[in-house]
């Protein structure tokens, strides 16, 4: 994880470059993030929060997608299944899988899914306690 | 209020929308060169769709187009950046390094070149840094019959004993292994056509080239 700031900065320059509006997403949500001395959950709605809803949410989801990769990987992301019986957590290779094979188990009943997508939502979360 | 996927989905469109789930799910070296392979070849294909632009652009300006679309699938990628010398391209994931050396085509020798620049000189074949790739830049010519063509003449080159693989990702490809002259260790390079071939016949294509004559 790339946490002193002249490489944190670099690191999503390498990552964003050719979009300044998702570098500058980027580099603000990492400000909150390196802020916070816990552990940080994050969703689409509360990243638009911290930016001040400055940015679409292409541009946004993409910043959030750029901090969980390397070398940065201030964030993982989070796949939780959510029906009105069932919340479970998924990892990201059961969520690979259903999408590759395009239909999850339910985690319950075991029925495949084939319209998991509508189930199956999404948050970030920051790897470390910081 | 929560983000489901197939809101993700709407929003990305597919291709990203997989991407990124794909990106997600990487957990080790093999399945990043996985993902690396695939991203490549999506690359590759955005070259070669836009080849009208590309084709006499020249080698660098090519595999920069190629190092972005890698870093918009969140790959640490970089261009002419230093590893004993300066190769093309160099991709980083934690301490693996992946190398590959893009030559435009005309002939088997210069693709040796690039591959022989690869092997001997950039790369160091020790354990973090067994893998990488060659671009060959077509610029005339069929796809199938090149990489054939490449292939029979890396297979009878002198002085190296070589395995060779399909690629079953993508039928234009194929791996070659080889041991390492330094490190001794087995070394595998994916070798990957770019065909940039553009000679349009239609009316417009042929006006033009009778007023470029003129």
């Amino acid at each position: 994880m790339v946490t002193d700031s002249q490489n944190l900065s670099k690191s999503i320059d390498d990552l964003c470059g050719a979009d300044d509006n998702v570098s500058s997403a980027c580099r603000s949500l990492a400000d909150v993030i390196l802020a916070k001395n816990e552990k940080v959950y994050i969703s689409l709605a509360l990243a638009h929060q911290y930016l001040d809803g400055k940015y679409s949410d292409e541009t946004v989801l993409d910043a959030l997608w750029a901090l969980t990769a390397y070398p940065i990987n201030l964030l993982k992301v989070y796949y939780e299944f959510i029906d009105d019986d069932c919340l479970e957590p998924l990892t990201p290779k059961q969520v690979s899988e259903a999408v590759e094979n395009k239909g999850l188990p339910h985690p319950q009943t075991g029925e495949m899914l084939e319209d998991f997508e509508d189930y199956v939502y999404l948050s970030f979360k920051s790897e470390h306690e910081l | 209020m929560s983000q489901n996927l197939s809101d993700v989905k709407d929003l990305w469109g597919d291709d990203r929308y997989q991407d990124f789930i794909s990106h997600q799910a990487v957990g080790s070296f093999r399945e990043f060169i996985q993902y690396l392979y695939k991203e490549m070849d999506r690359a590759i294909s955005n070259v070669e769709e836009n080849k009208h632009y590309l084709f006499r652009s020249g080698e660098d300006l090519i595999t920069a187009f190629i190092v972005t679309f890698l870093k918009g699938c969140k790959i640490m990628a970089e261009h002419d950046s230093n590893s004993n010398g300066n190769p093309d391209i160099k991709v980083e994931w934690y301490d693996y390094t992946w190398l590959a050396e893009a030559k435009i085509v005309n002939s088997n020798y210069e693709a040796m070149e690039g591959w022989r620049q690869l092997v001997n000189r950039y790369s160091s074949g020790s354990p973090k840094q067994r893998t990488g790739g060659v671009l060959l830049y077509l610029l005339d010519g069929k796809t199938t019959e090149t990489m054939k063509s490449w292939r029979e003449y890396l297979s009878d080159a002198e002085n190296v004993e070589l395995h060779i693989e399909e690629c079953r990702l993508n039928q234009l490809c194929f791996f070659s292994q080889h041991e390492n002259e330094v490190s001794g260790l087995y070394h595998c390079i994916r070798h990957m056509p770019v065909n940039l071939t553009f000679k349009p016949t239609d009316k417009s294509a042929r006006s033009s080239k009778k007023h470029n004559a003129n």
